[in-house]
């Protein structure tokens, strides 16, 4: 493979994604799934995709002066929009499915697009990094809308014929001042 | 240009009464910006966030931008983020650092003083006699800081901080200087743009416990370890008199629950050990320091405050906001997170992760805050005329022999109770009807 890495002409695609195809329609299939669970509304299943090993996170991002631009998105050790574990997804699950949570209760109406879906190899056999592009779209009451637009970066595990679930997760929300509300949806 | 006599009839602090125009109306919301933004101490920055030179944090004063920097002496200095030849701002970065501030539509330099130290071609173009010096960024005419926490005010004949803290001195020291070492920022400012007024957010911080039991039940529900839930506090079913409430004639106002009643009420983050460990070893040493009233208002739970006009704090678990006015129908939040200075740093990782999992918009409680308050701008915006006739019932303890409006202190009221509301309107009203600053006399 490294053999036949081009040095010169138009930059190349990474050796990284070019893994088995029916690898990669499974992660697509599965990505779909995914939001459909969402976006039914079935949460407790969606919670039974994140690993008990889950980190699912989304930094903040902040307008930097040219020479910080490394220091755009929030590090570990600050502030993030969200930064879960699985316990702490089953609250917000538990939260969602109680009615009485009221930025989603009544609940909204929301699509989750998924697209430029990137799989890539790891070290780890049954293990992939995933990258893909999301549009959230959320409709609630009478006339409220909120967009959300970004990237995440996975990593999957295979853990079953058929089952997959996500172990790490980040999240990278392209706004650096929240535009909604709140951000009680699951990305 | 409204009236004084217009702006009476909308609160009517006494009786308990305000009119939704103060939540909506356009020119309630300019003049606010003169009298009441324009006239008080807004919190700018907290030392942690600056500390060396060039150092600058973004921000508003009202709905003006501002930029607070260290400067090379040690000392900050403040100015309004806008470029004195065409005004759009000459810092376009929310923080960093930066040896000067050079606006990107015509090249003109500030250094981090605001002097305007460069113009390209200035000799060809404005002549030598030009005199820079008349024309550096404009400063923030008063800056002063309490705790490490920097204050600034347009106002140069503005009475001084800690006069203006007035009583509620107190409650700031009791969370931001409870260890010798004071607190220090988190990383990081988490910021929300949201529909509703601004004043709608900063008098909920200043009296509204109520609301936690009705809002905030589905966190309650889900996150509270089941041996510390007792669901009976959700309905008020024994009361609400472990409840205390401050208001002060400055407008500031904050509650809490007294850990010590015997009615035990839900504890945000309660049960998380390394937390509580801290907090037993704190709540030594502010009694020691500070005094017995001061270590079990520590000691509370849901306790929450603000102070005029627009910087709110909780202090479990240990969040910080300020309600930047947008418009009569929007707000937006900055949000951060404290720690004691001094706290061994897994107190610190665990304070900031319990934080965060309740409050900012993604927090357990505050998205329904967020919900709330767009739920109100979202009934006013319509400028229904009936709606508008409604006087809104701020009455909630009104004529309790314990609710002390006048003395010079305020008041200290057993529980529930809404007179840090009406002392925040109070001095809200005295703001935009007098010319002076409205202080209590």
């Amino acid at each position: 493979m490294t053999a036949m890495t081009p040095t010169t002409g138009p930059a190349a695609l990474p050796a990284s994604l070019f893994v088995d195809s029916a690898v990669r329609a499974e992660i697509e299939q599965f990505l779909y799934f995914e939001v459909e669970l969402l976006d039914d509304r079935r949460f407790s299943e969606w919670l039974s995709l994140c690993a008990d090993d889950i980190r699912y996170w989304m930094p903040m991002r902040r307008n930097r002066l040219t020479r910080d631009r490394d220091k755009e998105n929030s590090g570990p050790d600050e502030l993030s929009h969200l930064n879960e574990t699985r316990q702490s997804l089953g609250w917000r699950v538990a939260q969602l499915e109680s009615n009485m949570h009221w930025s989603e209760a009544p609940p909204s109406r929301t699509r989750h697009l998924v697209t430029n879906v990137r799989v890539a190899a790891t070290e780890t056999p049954d293990e992939y990094a995933v990258r893909s592009n999301f549009l959230c779209y959320r409709n609630r009451l009478e006339e409220d809308v909120d967009i959300w637009a970004g990237e995440r970066g996975d990593v999957l595990r295979r853990v079953g014929v058929r089952q997959w679930q996500v172990v790490r997760r980040t999240i990278l929300l392209d706004q650096s001042v929240v535009l909604s509300p709140n951000l009680s949806v699951l990305f | 240009m409204i009236s004084n006599e217009t702006l009476r009839s909308y609160v009517q602090w006494e009786d308990g009464l305000i009119s939704p125009h103060i939540f909506s109306s356009e020119d309630v919301w300019q003049l606010e910006q003169e009298r009441v933004f324009g006239r008080s101490w807004l919190f700018l920055a907290h030392d942690s966030q600056i500390p060396r030179p060039g150092d600058f944090f973004s921000t508003y004063m009202g709905a003006d931008p501002v930029m607070i920097v260290r400067q090379s002496d040690g000392s900050v200095a403040a100015f309004l983020n806008a470029c004195r030849h065409r005004g759009m701002k000459v810092c376009r970065g929310d923080e960093g650092n930066s040896k000067a501030f050079t606006c990107t539509y015509h090249g003109w330099s500030y250094d981090t003083a605001g002097r305007l130290i460069g113009m390209p071609a200035a000799d060809d173009t404005y002549g030598p006699d030009f005199d820079r010096s008349r024309w550096g960024l404009v400063p923030v005419n008063r800056l002063e800081h309490y705790q490490g926490f920097w204050f600034g005010s347009f106002d140069e004949s503005i009475v001084d901080l800690e006069t203006s803290l007035g009583p509620f001195k107190i409650h700031m020291d009791t969370f931001l200087d409870s260890m010798p070492g004071g607190v220090e920022f988190v990383g990081g400012t988490q910021r929300a743009k949201m529909s509703g007024n601004w004043k709608i957010a900063a008098e909920q911080f200043a009296g509204d416990s109520y609301h936690a039991f009705q809002s905030h039940v589905s966190d309650f529900t889900v996150s509270t370890p089941p041996e510390l839930l007792d669901t009976r506090s959700f309905q008020g079913e024994h009361g609400f008199n472990g409840f205390h409430h401050f208001g002060t004639v400055q407008g500031h106002g904050a509650g809490f629950n007294d850990a010590r009643s015997d009615q035990r009420y839900y504890a945000i983050g309660a049960g998380t050990d390394v937390v509580d460990r801290w907090q037993d070893r704190v709540e030594r040493e502010v009694r020691e320091r500070l005094g017995d009233e001061a270590a079990d208002t520590y000691r509370g739970t849901i306790l929450h405050g603000t102070l005029f006009p627009n910087l709110s704090f909780l202090g479990t678990p240990t969040a910080l906001r300020v309600w930047h006015p947008r418009g009569p129908n929007e707000m937006e939040m900055y949000s951060w997170v404290y720690v004691d200075k001094d706290a061994p740093p897994e107190v610190k990782e665990r304070m900031k992760w319990v934080a965060q999992q309740h409050f900012g918009p993604q927090g357990l409680a505050e998205q329904d805050d967020g919900e709330n308050f767009a739920a109100i701008a979202g009934n006013l915006k319509r400028r229904g005329a009936q709606t508008h006739k409604i006087m809104l019932n701020y009455r909630m303890g009104l004529g309790d022999t314990n609710d002390t409006h006048e003395p010079a202190t305020g008041g200290r009221h057993a529980g529930m109770n809404e007179m840090p509301q009406r002392l925040f309107y109070r001095r809200w009203l005295r703001m935009m009807t007098e010319d002076g600053t409205g202080e209590a006399a």
